[in-house]
């Protein structure tokens, strides 16, 4: 994973060695018919189900996707039978604040639109407790790794060691949302590699962040099903342009509709940077 | 299964030695007056007979098998004086020839390698040939004469980018080009990013193209086989040779050990780009430079024996100062002992070695560590040329190639290396392949080639679901597989007239090593892979018809050649795919490609002004089970258009000046089609694999040699060059994002390299 960057510095350096340039160029690219994007979301914790509907625009016009309005929006929870309505709270948003998902059950989200039907499937993946979050200061910048030094100034990277429960059932993708005095500073953070026996699991998965003194950083640790871990990390490649062969990530969404249903755990770990 | 072939190779063999029954043999070497080196495709012609003639092998080897009489020999090579020679044959016998070099050759540069007609009486079709010395008159790029970019303005052969020494041949990959060096394969190369070539053109003597089209000798490759010969070294006298340029330096020292009988030939070069980059406090301590070695021994035990060792050294390194390093290359090494059994019969042992491999070592950590990824081959050819009479040169042998793969291990201070990672390979091949003048107008070249590849085992192996999901690991204790392929290979050239012929050509590759990459021209730390389990022999099948005229004596050389290409088990990458995959298997799907095209050359090879023009017409696409919809889609290669015009024209004896152009269509690429957000980031909505096109390139080089002193004690020249004469922004890659000034807009960033490079060198001689 460490050498992903690779190519990119290779490419770099070439450019610098032989002065390379770059410039914003006129591409011509194929007009596409607009499709709908559908991000659906459900948690173990109050007031986040929720699910947007927007649509796709083409390269060269303005980024303000159209939200879509007067969908018909259902979570059923297959395990115990349940389905819940979700009203369209703020334009193209569709919540319910009651609904609260339960580890290990399925939810099949669907979405009707006009005369299309979009439906998906997720299910809420058993999770690992953090206990708490060790604030380690790093001194300078990213790229030079130092002891730790007095207070941190503006900019100075942190190091977050979260540290964890033992249980004895969770399942193995996750992602960390990382809140800085409450906006998000990465949104996509995926894990996959807990190890083959979680029930002794201690290595804490760092984190940096860059904060200074006082600043509040939220750690969301959010398991995801196997699903929409790919998805994600189709989003990133694509978003990075990192793949050899770019393309839509696989959606869990049927009829075509792009984006993702994901039943996640959710669990938030608050500190004050010292 | 072997043994029908055995029979049947006996039975042939059999039949055109009945044939010859009366007959006498003449039989020899043809060397270079002032270098004793053997001379490559020198031509002996029977000058009172109906087109009885042979050019010399890769030895400089020729034989002749006469009914008893009385012949005129005429025997010839590029730059070098005719001789005539009356032999009376009446036993067999042995006759070397040294030819010299005429003196004045100013007004007669030629640039193909071959007697004037060559093109149009060969059998072979699909092939081109370069002679160092007849390339010597083009620009130099960054300094440096480069056969790999030279052999790119040939049709059929594409540049795989900007600078870059990689290429694709009639609509393959890059790794479907075997690139030999005295028979050792070279699997990466390029230097420097793909900047340079592999090949210090001061070492070499002589290559060879075949586009696909190769006879059964060759194998293991589908697209083409560059055979490239090094010097064996001047057994005359001592020569120092060498160039200074702004990029690279270059030293080659070469001359006998014991006059006429054995030479030594060893040469270097070195960039120093790297020494300035020092300078500036920003990158001080970065590193970014290679160095190559070739050295060559030879050594004559008697007029039947001789034995050769050569090799390559080559290093590239970079490093980015107290944080990590990474550095590849190739090293290979050659033994080869050439027996005249008779005069009929003449045998060539090798045994090769070859290795590349790229280490990045990362230094900025508490502890640091070490990871090896390599390619290593041990190889033994064994070939027999036997001439039983003068319509048949039969060429039969076997070639096993032990494969040796290590992915990616991991050293450090605490940790030891794991050799269980290494994965092996057999290959193994026996062919038979025979130059055959059926008529006086038809020649015919036929053959064929059995392969096998046993994949030995090693490391894991992996049973795949339709999803690429691993639903079973095997640890193979013994060879789990075994491929074997038949190669038929066929070549007709139906004559004409003494100017003109017609040339038809079916020929089936296999190819047991892929490389997985993400880019036309591949890059250093690309995988190689063997067959396993999931991967199968990629095979090739491939139709030519070409058509060859000279005319106005020869002075100029057209062709036209048009092939369809059908190939299976070809690889890519499945949509989205993760490169960085621990499983690489789990990232590929496979399925079917086919390529065709046209290919047009003119080309003036005599006078002060010569040059050629050359035009592709092509189109390379895949089909391939859930990518595109399934349905057919453009290779990452896939160019429709591709024109190069190089001349050149010499002013005076001083100077001389060149100019090349060339125009290429776009490469095929994805490029979004629209753009969605989704996790509150803007991302990319595609459409469809490879349905846009890069912008055209086109490019203009200029360069200039200016004699300083020529003479037979030193001589020395001075060359300069611009690339890219008009500064066009060539795209190198194409990223969207963001715009900077308009959050509200997501723009098109394109990336060029090289504006315009100048470059001067000196070179001297002495």
């Amino acid at each position: 994973m460490k050498f992903k960057y690779l190519p990119v510095i290779l490419i770099f350096l070439t450019t610098i060695l032989f002065s390379g340039c770059e410039k914003e160029i006129d591409i011509n690219l194929n007009a596409s018919n607009p499709k709908f994007v559908i991000e659906g979301n459900i948690s173990n914790v109050f007031s986040e189900a929720k699910i947007k509907i927007s649509k796709t625009l083409n390269f060269n016009e303005t980024t303000d996707y159209p939200l879509v309005s007067d969908a018909f929006v259902t979570i059923y929870d297959s395990t115990m039978n349940i389905t819940d309505t979700l009203y369209e709270s703020i334009k193209g948003t569709y919540t319910k604040q009651s609904l609260v998902g339960i580890e290990g059950h399925t939810y099949i989200m669907s979405v009707k639109i006009g005369t299309q039907t979009f439906t998906a499937s997720s299910t809420m993946p058993y999770r690992l407790k953090m206990d708490t979050i060790i604030q380690q200061n790093l001194a300078g910048t990213a790229s030079s790794f130092g002891p730790p030094e007095g207070t941190p100034a503006a900019g100075s990277i942190i190091q977050l060691l979260p540290e964890y429960l033992n249980t004895t059932h969770t399942d193995k993708f996750f992602q960390f949302v990382i809140l800085r005095n409450d906006s998000i500073l990465n949104r996509i953070n995926l894990r996959s590699d807990l190890g083959s026996d979680p029930t002794n699991f201690s290595f804490p998965f760092p984190l940096f962040v860059r904060a200074k003194k006082d600043d509040t950083v939220t750690v969301d640790l959010q398991f995801i099903d196997k699903n929409v871990y790919n998805y994600l990390y189709g989003l990133t490649q694509n978003i990075n342009q990192f793949s050899a062969s770019p393309s839509n990530p696989t959606s869990n969404i049927t009829n075509g509709a792009l984006g993702y249903f994901s039943a996640h755990t959710s669990q938030k770990e608050t500190l004050i940077i010292k | 299964m072997k043994f029908r072939i055995l029979l049947l190779l006996t039975l042939l063999f059999n039949i055109s030695y009945s044939l010859s029954a009366q007959n006498y043999t003449v039989s020899g070497y043809i060397t270079d007056k002032n270098t004793g080196e053997n001379l490559i495709g020198a031509v002996a012609f029977v000058k009172n007979s109906n087109n009885i003639g042979r050019s010399t092998n890769n030895y400089g080897f020729y034989s002749l098998n006469l009914a008893k009489g009385t012949y005129e020999i005429e025997y010839s090579y590029i730059g070098h004086r005719k001789q005539t020679v009356t032999v009376i044959l009446n036993s067999n016998k042995s006759l070397n020839i040294i030819l010299d070099e005429t003196v004045n050759n100013l007004n007669e540069v030629v640039i193909t390698g071959e007697k004037a007609n060559e093109n149009v009486r060969q059998s072979q079709m699909g092939i081109e040939k370069l002679k160092v010395e007849t390339i010597s008159k083009l620009p130099v790029i960054f300094g440096e004469r480069d056969i790999l970019k030279i052999m790119q303005l040939l049709p059929g052969v594409k540049s795989g980018g900007d600078g870059q020494s990689g290429f694709t041949v009639r609509g393959g990959t890059i790794d479907q080009n075997l690139i030999l060096l005295d028979d050792a394969p070279v699997y990466n190369a390029s230097h420097l990013l793909g900047f340079f070539s592999t090949f210090n053109s001061d070492a070499i003597k002589d290559i060879s193209l075949y586009k696909g089209t190769a006879p059964a000798e060759y194998g293991g490759r589908i697209s083409s086989v560059v055979d490239v010969k090094m010097n064996e070294g001047d057994n005359q006298k001592f020569d120092i040779k060498g160039g200074i340029g702004l990029i690279s330096s270059k030293l080659s020292v070469e001359g006998p050990l014991q006059k006429g009988k054995s030479s030594f030939l060893i040469s270097g070069r070195r960039t120093y780009a790297d020494l300035f980059l020092g300078l500036t406090d920003q990158f001080k301590g970065n590193q970014l430079y290679f160095y190559d070695f070739n050295a060559k021994l030879n050594y004559r035990f008697s007029d039947k024996d001789r034995f050769y060792v050569s090799g390559y050294f080559g290093r590239d390194v970079l490093a980015i100062a107290d944080r990590f390093g990474i550095n590849w290359g190739n090293t290979t090494a050659t033994a080869r002992w050439n027996h005249l059994y008779n005069s009929k019969l003449f045998g060539n042992t090798s045994l090769i070695y070859s290795n590349y491999d790229y280490r990045i070592e990362i230094t900025d950590s508490s502890n640091p560590f070490k990871i090896l990824s390599r390619i290593k081959d041990w190889n033994l050819k064994q070939e027999f040329q036997y001439f039983p009479n003068s319509l048949n040169n039969w060429k039969f042998g076997y070639n096993v190639i032990y494969h040796t793969i290590t992915p990616g291990q991991i050293t450090s201070d605490s940790i030891q290396a794991d050799t269980k990672l290494n994965k092996t390979g057999l290959e193994s091949a026996l062919y038979a392949t025979n130059d055959w003048q059926a008529t006086d107008n038809l020649k015919i070249n036929y053959g064929v080639r059995l392969s096998s590849f046993l994949v030995m085992g090693g490391s894991d192996y992996y049973t795949l679901d339709a999803n690429k999901n691993v639903i079973d690991t095997i640890h193979p204790v013994q060879p789990m597989h075994n491929y074997l392929m038949l190669e038929p290979r066929i070549s007709l050239s139906y004559t004409l007239n003494d100017n003109s012929s017609l040339k038809l050509a079916y020929t089936r590759n296999t190819q047991n090593m892929h490389l997985i990459t993400n880019s036309v021209s591949g890059s250093p730390t690309d995988k190689w892979i063997m067959n396993t389990n999931n991967v199968k022999p990629e095979i090739g099948d491939q139709v030519s018809l070409g058509s060859f005229i000279n005319f106005n004596d020869n002075m100029y050389e057209f062709s036209a050649e048009t092939y369809f290409k059908f190939m299976q088990n070809q690889i890519d990458y499945k949509d989205n795919a993760n490169e960085q995959a621990q499983i690489i298997e789990t990232q590929l799907l496979y399925g079917k490609g086919r390529a065709y095209g046209l290919e047009l050359l003119l080309k003036k090879n005599k006078g002060k002004f010569t040059g050629w023009v050359g035009y592709t017409l092509s189109r390379s696409e895949k089909l391939i089970d859930g990518i595109n919809k399934n349905n057919w889609y453009p290779a990452r290669q896939d160019r429709t258009h591709d024109i190069s015009i190089v001349t050149m024209y010499d002013i005076s004896k001083r100077w001389n000046i060149s100019a090349v152009w060339v125009y290429q269509t776009g490469n095929a690429i994805t490029f979004p089609s629209g753009k969605y957000e989704v996790a509150g980031q803007t991302t990319w909505l595609y459409t469809e694999r490879n349905g846009y096109r890069m912008p055209a390139y086109h490019r203009l080089d200029l360069g200039a040699t200016y004699k300083l002193k020529e003479s037979k004690k030193f001589s020395s020249e001075l060359s300069f060059s611009v690339y890219n004469a008009y500064g066009r922004e060539n795209p190198y890659i194409i990223t969207f994002e963001q715009s900077k000034t308009d959050p509200n807009k997501t723009v098109a960033i394109q990336t060029s390299l090289f504006k315009w490079v100048p470059s001067i060198s000196w070179n001297f001689k002495f």
